[in-house]
């Protein structure tokens, strides 16, 4: 018994005191990464092509990112993408499902009755941010927390991407 | 059927425990529950935590000293054996329970999975915090620290209070417990009776624990490390049976008051209530200071280690130092009855050791049925269950070992080589009182 108390205790440490550090002192942001913080309509460098076609993040934009695997959410009239948060929710999968392709503003608010989310979960949102409802987005900067690409035509090829952009992920909605 | 009933208790409370499991299996769809590593290890801490409160509930009811358990465990001594080995696998649970929440926000965000851990950002979720800081402490001190026993003892009243701030956690959390009404309910009635042992045993205990006023009549020291206390019953005398212990606290100037747990050796139905105590600290120390006409109190009896209770008339006794004296309670209680066969194995490690000697050999020589086999460990080795069997066959015969912890466990294992079934071999788990 004591030997097992021992060693939980000592992986408990072990990993609290790991956490405290990278997070808090060291200040490092995995997810920042792959999202992007600012909802700036700055350009990232050499993926702005002359002539390009812009997205609105209207609610019918919203609307087509109704699914699982593509889910977009207006929440207190600002769009992000949840695809990748899906699995990580810790209310579960389905909560946030429902709201795909609407404004899930209502239901964020007050988690169906159970309250207002906390200033962890909103610190979380935020990394998913796509930009404010209305806005217009150059499609290079909606490149958010999507799961891994699994074909060749979502990857974010320099010249290739607002046509790509146009293409078969749209269609099957 | 006797020895059936004292081996349910355990086994009950590992059911108990794992009950909340059950139901967290019925409050969602299994299938989504283990989708992806992070449902995973949001499914698993979510039981850990349940689980671990359970078997912390429990584990307070075990630790008031109710008279009705001790049939379901064997005795007293074998509810605290319990208590502590449930007190560790609480722990570990619940130590997990956070590591795996936390888990699938590691890859997120560090600070975030940080963050997790600092209380004051929620309030359920800062309670949960405080409360696992405050049983880690506690626990700390229970498994490592060396303190002597008045002050550990104080320490580990204050679970309470970790169990208390554990509460709010589980019924203010969003979580299985808040939204799955059966669960909650369960939780809710685990908590009540872990809160009521709580209050019953400290905040209560002074007017809810009986308590029999005694007084010292005598003291008598028996050789340096030996002393006898005579007490006398005030109004009711506490009835035992031969074989159990109790806990008493002298109320004497200078003595601090806190309850010690000895094993009375005085035979049932004798004016005098005796303890034979041998020194092992400060406090065991100082009883040859204690004054004729001293307070005492005494809580109990408790424990279920006696010839009486035993399945076969034809015993072995083996005593180990100090482990004589529930033997002495037995022995003394035998006064001419001759329905029972005993061999007494008394071990000392120097005959001058060996206390009450001349009474033993006195009722040896009166009653043909109880015979007594001295052995100086320093001259004749240790005692073994070989050697018992040369002088008297172990075969049919029902064992009762109390003495030093390796020697009780050398001695079991041993026995088991010869055969003996276990449920014939009785031990008095005094280690942990």
């Amino acid at each position: 018994m004591k030997k097992v108390v021992t060693i939980a205790l000592f992986v408990f440490w072990a990993v609290v005191v790991a956490l405290l550090v990278a997070g808090l002192l060291l200040y490092q942001d995995k997810s920042d990464a792959g999202a992007p913080a600012s909802a700036s309509a700055e350009p990232a460098p050499g993926a702005v092509k002359p002539g390009g076609t812009t997205v609105v993040l209207s609610a019918a934009e919203v609307a087509k990112h109704d699914k699982a695997d593509d889910c977009w959410m207006i929440i207190f009239g600002k769009v992000y993408d949840l695809t990748g948060f899906l699995n990580s929710h810790p209310g579960g999968r389905a909560t946030i499902e429902r709201s795909c392709g609407k404004d899930g503003t209502t239901a964020y608010q007050n988690k169906g009755g159970e309250g207002s989310h906390s200033a962890s979960a909103r610190s979380l949102l935020a990394k998913y941010l796509l930009g404010t409802l209305g806005e217009t987005k150059l499609p290079s900067q909606i490149e958010t927390s999507k799961p891994p690409p699994q074909t060749l035509s979502e990857l974010p090829a320099e010249q290739e991407s607002e046509e790509e952009f146009e293409e078969p992920e749209f269609e099957d909605d | 059927m006797r020895s059936i009933k004292n081996k349910l208790g355990a086994p009950a409370f590992i059911f108990l425990s794992i009950v909340p499991a059950i139901f967290w299996t019925m409050s969602a769809p299994l299938g989504f529950r283990f989708l992806g590593w992070q449902m995973v290890l949001t499914s698993l801490g979510q039981i850990l935590g349940l689980v671990g409160m359970a078997m912390f509930s429990l584990n307070l009811v075990l630790a008031a000293r109710l008279k009705f358990l001790e049939e379901y465990f064997g005795g007293l001594d074998r509810i605290y054996v319990k208590h502590h080995l449930f007190g560790g696998t609480a722990l570990v649970l619940l130590l997990f329970h956070p590591l795996f929440l936390v888990a699938k926000l590691i890859p997120l965000s560090l600070r975030e999975a940080a963050l997790f851990f600092i209380p004051g950002r929620d309030l359920p979720r800062t309670y949960g915090i405080l409360a696992l800081l405050l049983l880690i402490a506690l626990l700390t001190i229970t498994f490592y620290g060396n303190w002597r026993y008045q002050r550990w003892k104080f320490s580990h009243k204050f679970l309470g209070l970790a169990f208390f701030s554990a509460s709010l956690h589980v019924f203010f959390i969003p979580s299985d417990a808040s939204r799955y009404l059966p669960l909650r309910a369960y939780m809710l009635a685990l908590i009540t009776f872990g809160l009521a042992a709580v209050i019953y045993r400290t905040l209560l205990g002074w007017v809810l624990v009986k308590k029999y006023p005694y007084q010292v009549r005598a003291v008598r020291q028996l050789n340096p490390e030996v002393v006898e206390i005579e007490l006398a019953p005030g109004n009711g005398p506490m009835t035992h049976r031969s074989g159990q212990f109790m806990f008493v606290s002298f109320l004497q100037p200078g003595f601090s008051r806190e309850y010690h747990p000895f094993t009375i050796s005085s035979a049932p139905g004798e004016p005098a209530l005796r303890l034979t105590i041998k020194n092992s600290g400060d406090w065991t120390a100082g009883l040859n200071r204690l004054k004729s006409g001293a307070r005492a109190r005494l809580e109990g009896p408790f424990g279920r280690f006696s010839f009486l209770e035993a399945e076969s008339r034809e015993q072995i006794w083996v005593a180990g130092g100090i482990g004589i004296t529930p033997f002495l309670s037995m022995a003394r209680s035998l006064s001419g009855r001759s329905d029972y066969r005993i061999v007494l194995f008394y071990s000392a490690s120097t005959l001058g050791e060996a206390v009450f000697l001349d009474e033993l050999s006195a009722i040896a020589e009166s009653n043909p049925s109880f015979r007594l086999v001295p052995f100086v460990s320093s001259s004749q080795g240790r005692i073994t269950a070989e050697r018992i069997d040369q002088i008297c066959n172990l075969s049919g015969k029902e064992i009762f070992i109390c003495g030093p912890l390796n020697m009780m466990k050398d001695l079991k294992a041993q026995f088991k080589k010869f055969n003996v079934p276990s449920r014939l071999v009785h031990s008095e788990e005094f280690a942990l009182l």
